[in-house]
Order: C-alpha cells, then sequence, then structure tokens
C-alpha cells in the first residue's frame, strides 16, 4: 500500500516538475521576447546630422522602422560629432576601458590586428539565415548579401570576420581637364610608358604631374600605390601563395584563374617560403618603380596631408590626384576648373617582364573596406546579453533597401549589397570596381600598425633618398621577418617550424 | 617661528585633495599599466618587459634625439626673444606698455589647431609665403619642402611660432620686469647708464630666477610636444621627426599598446625630471 | 621713464613687424570665415571674393551655445586654479618643513608626465563614479592639470616680494591667512593675471576630456563642438569652421582687453607704492 503511494508520489512530482519546468521555460521564452533590450549603435557617417543631415535622417528612419517591428527593442544612436576618426579611436579606447563601449560600432577593418578581444567572430552568425533579405541575397545565409571577395579581403589573422561590411570606396585619379587640354594630354593612358612621358611633359610645363601626399594617420594615397606596384611584381607567384582552406571558402577568378586578395595567413607564409622577400628580384622591380614614378611626386610629399594635397589640386598647381570616391562631392563642389576621372595605366612587360599576360591590358583596383558600414559587434553586447538582437539589427541593415540604400545616396561609397539599385553619380567608380583586385592589401592592412609603421618609415627614407635600395632591402626584409614572427608564435600557424 | 610650524599643512590640503584623487591616482594607474601589455580589456603583468623592449627600440631612441635637439633649439629661440621683446615693451611708457602687452597677448587666444594649419601652409612648399617670399626676392635657390626635407623638418617645426612674442615665457618675464622695484632703475638711469647696460648689467641679474623658470617650462613643454608634430609632419620625413610625445600617442592608440605606451610615458616623465633638476643645480652654481 | 628719441622709434619699428606677424592669424580666421572651399583650396592667403554672411548665420546657434559652455567652465576652472595654486605656492615660500622640497617635486613632477596618458585611466576612475555629463567632472580634472604650473609660476613671485612685508605684518600680529590674502595676492596680481591667461588658453584648447565627459550637444564647450565641423566634406564648408572660430575669438578679445586694463592698474599701484 505504501509502496504504491510511494510510487505515485514519484510519479506525480516528475510530472508536476516538468510541467512546472515546461511552463518556467515556455515563460521564459515569452519574456525574452517581451523583455526591453537597449542597443547603442554608432554609425559612423551615416548618421553625422551636422555634415551629412539627409543621410543621418535616412538611418534614423531605418532605426525607426526596426523599432515599430520589434517594440522591445530600443535603439540609442551615438552621432558622429568627432571630425577626425583619431578622435573616435580616442574616445573608443577610453570608452573599452571603463566598460561603455556602445554593442555595435563602426571600425577600420584593420583595427582587428590590435583590438584583439574587443570584437565578436560573426562566423557562426553569418552562415545563420536573414529573415530580412531576399533569396539569394541573404536569405538563405546572411553572408550572401555581400559577394564573397568582400569577406575576403576583411577576414583577421585568425581567421575570422569581425565585420560586416556592406559599403566600399573605390578609387580614381581626378584630372584638371584644362591642364591636360593646354598641353594636349589624353587622360586615357594607354601604357605605363605613355604615362611616363606624359608625366614628364607636364613637369616640364611648371606643374606637379602627380599630386600625393603621404602624412598623417594610416591612411594614404601611397598605399594604393604600394598595392599596386607590389601586385603587379607578384602577379605570377601569387597563385603559389593561395592556401587551400582559403581558396576553398571565398573562391574567385580573373579570366578564368584564380585571383582574390592575399590574407594576412598567406601573406606570412609568402614571407616564410621566401616568395614575397627582398632577394626576389620581384621586389628590386617595385622599389625601382617606386624610386622613378616618385620623381613626378610633389616636392615635400612626406608632409604633404589630405589637406595640403587638395590644396595643391584645387589650386590648380598640381595635374592630377589620386583619390578615392569619398572625395568626389568635395571635389565637384569646390573645383574652380574643368575635372574629369580617369586611371593609372596598366603596366607591361617593359617594366615587369614576367608579368601575365592577363594583367598587361587592365588596371588593378584598389578600392577596398574602408567604407562607413563597418560594423561589428562589441564584447560589451555581450555583457549587456544583447548579442542576439545586435545580429538580428545587423542582418536587417544587410538589405538594399535599408544600408543600401543609404549608401548609395551617400555618393561618397559604392554600396556592396547585392540588389542595391546603382547610383549614376558614382558610374565611374563602379566601372574601375570591375577591375582585377590587388592580391596584396594596402601595408596597414596588410601588417600591424607597429610593422606597418616601420615599413613606412623605411619607404619613406628610400624615397626621400636618405638610404640606397639595398639598405631598403635588408630593412624591409628585417620588417618582414619580424612580422612572420610575430603573426606565427600569436597565431600558431600549422606551417610554421 | 614655533606657532607656525603646522600651518603650512592648511595651505597644502586643497591641492592634495585634489591631486591624489585626479592626478595621483590615475598616474599610479598608469605606471602600473606600464609593467604589463594592455590591451585595455586585459592586462598581464610582465615586469619591465617594456621597459627592456624600449631600451632596444631605434625607434624610441631616434625620438629621444629629435626631441633633445628640438628642445635645445627651442630654449634658445624662445628664451632670446622673450627677453627681447618683454624689454622692448617694458622700456615705453607705462600706457603703451599696456597697448603693446595686449596687443601680443591677444594672438594666444588663436586655437592650436588653426594655428599650425597657418603655418604648415606657410612652409607648403608650392603654396606657402615662405617659399613665395624667397622666390621674390630672388632667392629662389633657398626654396625647399621644409618639412618634407630629412635635413630641415625638425628645424622648421621648432620655428613655428617666431617671433614667440605671443607665449607664456614672454608674458612671464614681461611680468617679471614690470614687478622690479622702481627705484633701482631709476638710479641706474641717474648714475648714466644705457639702456643697453641697465639691461644686461641689472635687468637680467635680477630677473634671472624668473629666466631660468621659463627655460624649465620650456623644457617640460616642449619635451612633451605632440600636438605641434602630428599636425605638421606626423613624424616624417622617415623619423625625422618622430618624437616620444607622438610616438606615444602612436603605441597608445593606433596600436593598442598602452602598456608600451605607458612605459614611454614614465620614462619621459624620469627624463625631463632629470632635465629640470640639472637646470635647477645650474642655477644655483651660477648662483654662487 | 626711459625714453630715447631714436631708439624709440627703432623699437616700435620692430614691435610693430612683430606684432604684425603675430596678428596675422587672427586677420587670416577673420578673412577665411568668407570663402567658400573653392576659395579656401584655391586661394588660401588671398581675400575672399565677398562676404558670406551664410556661413555665420549656419553655425551661429551652436557656436554661441559652445561658447557660453566654454565660459562658463573656464572661468570657474581659473578661479578654482588661482585660489587652490596660490595656496600651496604661499606655503612653499613662508614655511619650512621637513621634506619641503620633496614635496614641491611631487607636486611639478606631475607637470612631467604627458597628460594624454592619464586620460584613459582618469576616464575609467571618473566613469565608475558616474561623472559622464557632470559639470564637476570636467573642470576638477583640468584644475589638477592647471595648479602644478600655478605653484611653479607663483612660488616663484611670492619669493621676490619683499620679504620684510611680511615680516613686520606678522611682528604686527596678523595671521598667515591674512598676511596672504591681503599682502601676498595683491603684490601677485601680474602673476596671477598671467596664470589665468594661461588656464584659460589651456581649457579653450582641450579637446579630448570634454569629448569624453559632455556628450550632449548643448553641453560641450567649443573646442569639443567644432571638431564635427572639420573636414570640409558635406554641408559644411571651412568657411563655417572659420566664423566659428572668429565668433569664438570677439569674447576673448573682450575678456583679455578687460584684463589688460587690470595690467595698467597693477604698473601705476606698483610705480605709487
Amino acid at each position: 500500500m505504501s509502496k504504491r503511494i510511494l510510487i505515485f508520489t514519484l510519479a506525480l512530482g516528475i510530472v508536476m516538475s516538468l510541467v512546472m519546468g515546461g511552463i518556467a521555460f515556455a515563460d521564459q521564452a515569452t519574456s525574452t521576447q517581451a523583455t526591453p533590450v537597449t542597443l547603442t549603435v554608432y554609425f559612423e557617417r551615416y548618421d553625422y546630422p551636422s555634415k551629412f543631415p539627409e543621410l543621418a535622417q535616412m538611418t534614423e528612419n531605418i532605426v525607426k522602422n526596426y523599432e515599430k517591428l520589434h517594440p522591445n527593442v530600443q535603439i540609442k544612436l551615438i552621432p558622429d560629432t568627432f571630425g577626425e576618426e583619431t578622435n573616435y579611436e580616442t574616445w573608443l579606447t577610453a570608452q573599452f576601458a571603463a566598460g561603455t563601449e556602445p554593442d555595435i560600432s563602426w571600425e577600420q577593418y584593420y583595427q582587428r590586428w590590435v583590438e584583439k578581444g574587443w570584437w565578436i567572430p560573426l562566423n557562426k552568425y553569418l552562415e545563420e539565415p536573414d529573415p530580412y533579405a531576399a533569396p539569394g541575397q541573404g536569405r538563405e545565409h546572411w553572408k550572401d548579401c555581400v559577394p564573397n571577395f568582400v569577406w575576403d579581403s576583411i577576414i583577421a589573422p585568425d581567421g575570422n570576420s569581425y565585420t560586416v561590411d556592406l559599403d566600399w570606396v573605390e578609387t580614381g585619379v581626378f584630372y584638371n581637364k584644362e591642364i591636360f587640354d593646354k598641353l594636349g594630354i589624353s587622360p586615357n593612358f594607354t601604357t605605363w610608358d605613355q604615362f611616363m612621358q606624359d608625366l614628364k611633359i607636364i613637369k616640364a610645363h611648371g606643374y606637379i604631374p602627380f599630386d600625393f601626399g603621404m602624412s598623417g594617420t594610416t591612411w594614404t594615397p601611397y598605399q594604393w600605390i604600394d598595392d599596386i606596384f607590389t601586385t603587379s611584381a607578384f602577379a605570377d607567384q601569387v597563385p603559389e601563395m593561395y592556401m587551400p582552406k582559403y581558396s576553398e571558402l571565398y573562391k574567385q577568378t580573373y579570366d578564368g584563374e584564380e585571383w582574390r586578395v592575399l590574407t594576412p595567413e598567406e601573406t606570412a607564409k609568402a614571407i616564410y617560403d621566401g616568395i614575397y622577400s627582398t632577394n626576389n628580384p620581384r621586389f628590386v622591380e617595385f622599389l625601382k618603380l617606386m624610386k622613378q614614378f616618385s620623381e613626378y611626386w610633389p616636392s615635400g610629399f612626406t608632409s604633404l596631408d589630405y589637406d595640403s594635397m587638395l590644396s595643391l589640386f584645387l589650386s590648380g598647381k598640381a595635374a592630377m590626384v589620386w583619390l578615392g570616391s569619398w572625395s568626389m562631392p568635395e571635389i565637384a563642389q569646390s573645383a574652380p576648373f574643368k575635372w574629369g576621372l580617369t586611371y593609372l595605366p596598366p603596366l607591361s612587360t617593359e617594366q615587369i617582364p614576367q608579368l601575365p599576360k592577363i594583367f598587361q591590358d587592365v588596371s588593378f583596383r584598389v578600392g577596398g573596406p574602408n567604407g562607413a558600414a563597418q560594423y561589428g559587434i562589441t564584447i560589451g553586447a555581450e555583457k549587456n546579453h544583447v548579442v542576439s538582437w545586435a545580429v538580428d539589427f545587423l542582418k536587417y541593415l544587410s538589405t538594399p533597401n535599408t544600408m543600401g540604400k543609404v549608401a548609395a545616396a551617400s555618393e561618397m561609397y559604392i554600396p556592396m549589397i547585392k540588389g542595391t539599385e546603382v547610383n549614376p553619380a558614382i558610374a565611374f567608380f563602379e566601372k574601375i570596381a570591375s577591375y582585377p583586385t590587388r592580391a596584396f592589401m594596402d601595408p596597414e592592412g596588410r601588417f600591424p600598425p607597429a610593422i606597418a609603421n616601420e615599413y613606412g618609415t623605411i619607404m619613406e627614407n628610400y624615397l626621400v633618398g636618405s638610404i640606397n635600395m639595398e639598405t631598403a632591402q635588408k630593412q624591409i626584409q628585417e620588417v618582414l621577418n619580424e612580422y612572420v614572427k610575430e603573426m606565427a608564435s600569436e597565431y600558431h600557424y600549422s606551417w610554421y617550424k | 617661528m614655533r606657532k607656525k610650524r603646522y600651518g603650512f599643512i592648511f595651505f597644502l590640503i586643497p591641492i592634495f585633495l585634489l591631486l591624489v584623487v585626479f592626478r595621483y591616482y590615475p598616474l599610479f594607474s598608469a605606471v602600473y599599466h606600464s609593467f604589463t601589455t594592455w590591451n585595455v580589456i586585459s592586462s598581464k603583468f610582465v615586469g619591465f618587459q617594456n621597459y627592456v623592449l624600449l631600451f632596444k627600440d631605434n625607434l624610441f631612441i631616434a625620438s629621444l634625439r629629435n626631441i633633445f635637439i628640438y628642445i635645445l633649439v627651442s630654449i634658445i629661440i624662445i628664451t632670446v626673444m622673450a627677453i627681447i621683446g618683454a624689454e622692448l615693451i617694458f622700456n615705453l611708457r607705462s600706457k603703451l606698455s599696456a597697448f603693446w602687452k595686449y596687443l601680443f597677448v591677444v594672438p594666444m587666444i588663436v586655437p592650436y589647431t588653426v594655428f599650425i594649419l597657418i603655418w604648415k601652409f606657410i612652409y607648403n612648399p608650392y603654396l606657402g609665403i615662405l617659399n613665395g617670399s624667397l622666390n621674390l626676392i630672388g632667392l629662389s635657390s633657398l626654396t625647399q619642402p621644409w618639412l618634407g626635407s630629412p635635413q630641415t623638418a625638425l628645424y622648421a617645426v621648432a620655428f613655428v611660432g617666431f617671433p614667440f612674442f605671443s607665449t607664456a615665457q614672454f608674458l612671464v618675464i614681461l611680468s617679471s620686469l614690470q614687478n622690479l622695484d622702481r627705484s633701482i632703475l631709476e638710479s641706474a638711469k641717474l648714475d648714466g647708464a644705457t639702456t643697453l647696460k641697465r639691461v644686461f648689467k641689472i635687468d637680467l641679474p635680477l630677473i634671472m630666477d624668473k629666466i631660468v623658470l621659463i627655460i624649465i617650462l620650456t623644457i617640460i613643454w616642449n619635451f612633451q610636444a605632440f600636438t605641434n608634430f602630428y599636425l605638421l609632419t606626423f613624424g616624417g620625413p622617415g623619423s625625422s621627426t618622430l618624437v616620444p610625445g607622438l610616438y606615444l600617442y602612436q603605441m597608445a592608440f593606433e596600436n593598442n599598446s598602452m602598456g608600451y605606451a605607458c612605459a614611454i610615458g614614465v620614462i619621459m616623465a624620469i627624463i625631463a625630471l632629470i632635465l629640470v633638476f640639472i637646470t635647477q643645480k645650474i642655477e644655483q652654481l651660477i648662483i654662487k | 621713464m626711459f625714453k630715447r628719441k631714436l631708439p624709440l622709434i627703432i623699437v616700435i619699428a620692430l614691435l610693430s613687424i612683430f606684432a604684425v606677424i603675430s596678428l596675422y592669424p587672427i586677420f587670416f580666421i577673420f578673412i577665411t570665415s568668407f570663402k567658400n572651399n573653392t576659395e579656401f583650396y584655391g586661394n588660401f592667403w588671398g581675400f575672399p571674393s565677398k562676404l558670406r554672411w551664410s556661413n555665420y548665420s549656419q553655425i551661429a546657434g551652436n557656436v554661441l551655445t559652445w561658447l557660453k559652455n566654454s565660459g562658463i567652465y573656464s572661468l570657474l576652472n581659473v578661479l578654482l586654479d588661482l585660489t587652490i595654486a596660490s595656496l600651496a605656492a604661499y606655503a612653499f615660500v613662508r614655511y619650512n618643513f621637513k621634506y619641503k622640497e620633496i614635496v614641491f617635486y611631487l607636486i611639478i613632477g606631475l607637470l612631467m608626465m604627458p597628460g594624454i596618458l592619464l586620460v584613459v585611466p582618469m576616464f575609467v576612475e571618473v566613469t565608475k563614479w558616474h561623472g559622464i555629463n557632470n559639470i564637476w567632472a570636467l573642470i576638477l580634472p583640468w584644475t589638477a592639470s592647471d595648479v602644478p604650473l600655478g605653484v611653479i609660476i607663483l612660488r616663484r613671485f611670492f619669493q621676490s616680494e619683499p620679504i620684510e612685508l611680511f615680516e613686520s605684518a606678522e611682528i604686527d600680529g596678523a595671521s598667515e591667512f591674512r598676511i596672504f590674502t591681503q599682502i601676498a595676492i595683491p603684490l601677485a596680481k601680474p602673476a596671477l593675471t598671467t596664470v589665468a591667461i594661461l588656464d584659460i588658453l589651456f581649457t579653450v584648447n582641450d579637446f579630448v576630456w570634454p569629448m569624453l565627459i559632455m556628450t550632449n550637444n548643448s553641453d560641450k564647450p567649443l573646442a569639443v563642438g567644432i571638431l564635427q565641423y572639420t573636414g570640409a566634406t558635406g554641408s559644411l564648408t571651412w568657411g563655417n569652421i572659420f566664423a566659428a572660430y572668429s565668433l569664438a575669438m570677439i569674447p576673448m578679445i573682450v575678456v583679455f582687453a578687460l584684463v589688460a586694463r587690470n595690467f595698467v592698474n597693477a604698473i601705476t599701484e606698483g610705480a605709487i607704492k
């Protein structure tokens, strides 16, 4: 008799706890839905009310629509009032130190080198479906919202993706039509030799042939020149540098052959294998090209920053200036002369004997993931338990009608979201975007900041003549070796012995 | 004598309260972190590793060499100009004196970044008025990229702010001259001394302690120089204008090596202290 | 006074040349404020083609708020700094105590540490105490940065004041505090004004700390607010930035004129003595 009561009580107890647990679980599920959530978000230029009020308005509308869809979510915007990027970096550093960082924030992809532990890897989320996207544009897998090569360009040395990159910058050479017409020069440069001849003519007439500056934080157009020359010089050996694990992830081709940006690990391995080395005669070609080109740069280029570059061009002293798509509104607004857009001509076997045929009649594009829509999720979001909402919000932003539209309207950046309507104002840059990609990233993205700095310093010294080529080779090789050692010890690459 | 032995505490309490909370606490934090690798969100204790690395860091050593040259040049120019300017104004009638003093104080309100921007364009090889003037007076051969040439860049930065009348150092010297006892100066005039003689024999010795003060201030301020280098040359060309303050900033906010940056700061503070100490010792020797 | 006819002309000539060079930036700010971007880049040194008052009206609202903030913050900072620094400087001059020089070095040693390095730990500290957007969280660190300089300057000025004045007052039975307020301070007016000017200049130019502490546009001082206008892309131009600086300079010029009048008084006072 007591045994039966015992069993009955036990069974009842089990059933009841299951039911209670089930109710509690259901409660939790529904209460998670209803729990108020706050996301702090920094959009950078797309929420810069004092300078770009229309873009800020569009962004704010997007945010409001999202809040309507999810009434329990409140999004706090941090408007961009920093002016310079460096002020933002200072501010962001202080926020992380005090634990008050935003949940979602903008950050240049190359900061991944140093801001370790600040950002959450997004790899597994990128495989998830994006309920807000159209089929083929992210519905099945969020990462399909932008082309493959975007992810390839921003992969961190540890193999993770830390940002969602929804827009790009492309570059172009702005030229002064009046100077070109006066000197009878055509902006459609055919070969590199022709280009050099034209530069000579321009210089002889007292103009700065190629406006260019190297001063300022991190980015300068020097990075692009370095990309193009390094890529051209090593183009025939780049396919050897590819590692299967990345090729499988980010398969891209140009003219039927595999061709994509080298990841940090691949760059390190290329140095380790002695291919990307200053002893390789290709490196000498690279240095020679740089030196030759530098003769047509303005005097004192190491101290010219972005504003100085613009003044030299807009005051009519320089015939050409190589800038990015984001400069177009400024030049369009301020130039007192007729101007146009062109691009550097491809190199040829004259300069690079081993240049593969497919690259002999098209230049490399150097535009990349430096736009305003680079968003990452911080560890602050993890501490606030809002990561799933942050992911959801970013998915919402990854559609043609949300950030796609904003990027297209900016006329400074190229929207990368598939299906976004192209803005005819940036048609030129869209064309350049179809050229083959450089294989080597900007030095600031190729190397961590300290190494990029050292590399840049050596190149400056070489280009102003403080050191000769042999010394430059020696010093750069030291820097490259340092890079491999650092990378391998930190990320434990399997191929490093 | 006995009754005021402890009164000083009353005078020093406010300052120490303020400094402990807002200076010493973050200072200790910075010093502590100089013994760590600090990524802002996490730190790992590494002992003297940062300092050892600094000792071998070629860029840091180059920055020290640069800053010493820069300080030396600055001390000479600024001190000399401050004395010249102060004496020029001091020797005028008091109403005129006040007018000129005001005229030179007003430029101090120009925001520093604008001030630097203007000088950057003065030095611009193509658009600047320095090269422009040289061309105008027929000295085209002297034109150069002042900020872009390794030989001239450092000195060009040191020269920014000429004639250096709108400086704190100038104000200090002028104020100290105006504080001098008139009777001594009058009697010198009665004795038939020329102004120049009076300046060297009487003024300078009397205000020597203030001259040392402005030298010390110049050392302290210019040793930490950062904004002007950041805006004018960013350490280039190469590393010819890299200075410790700029290097620290790069390490802290571009490299995220906050621990290393703290070590740089500590070393900078120690060197500055040594320099000031030496200056004061020299002062005491001269007084004897 | 020392008046010689010939040298006077030379003196005035020299001073005039240097004054023109020194004042040029102010002139530059005013004329650039009327330019548009084309003229800024293309005609950096020349005059604007017309007076674009729109450069001013576009930003006046914000700038005046920021100016008002800067004024309040600077004033509070200066008052605090002069009080605290002069009290401390006086102690070093009138008292002898063990380890006096070491204590002094502890204070001025703070000047040696690069300020930017202390920003991050201070920010962490202040955030812990919920100091964001708090006016004292903004001002007190500034004061803390300024007092060592004030102490080093004021100590030397107090030291050069005639000690007999102090001692005779002491014999007359005055407390140290009274000697401080009624003798030392009035005599140090030129030094105090110097320190005040330096303080104001420092707080008005510093943007890093207020950028971290003040997050609302209406609380920002000028140096921070104007950051968002820099870089000429977008709806604002370099002309706007310089218009903002022009507006900012006008009250400063006025304040310094008042201060200059104080200088004259201090000089005449000294002459009478």
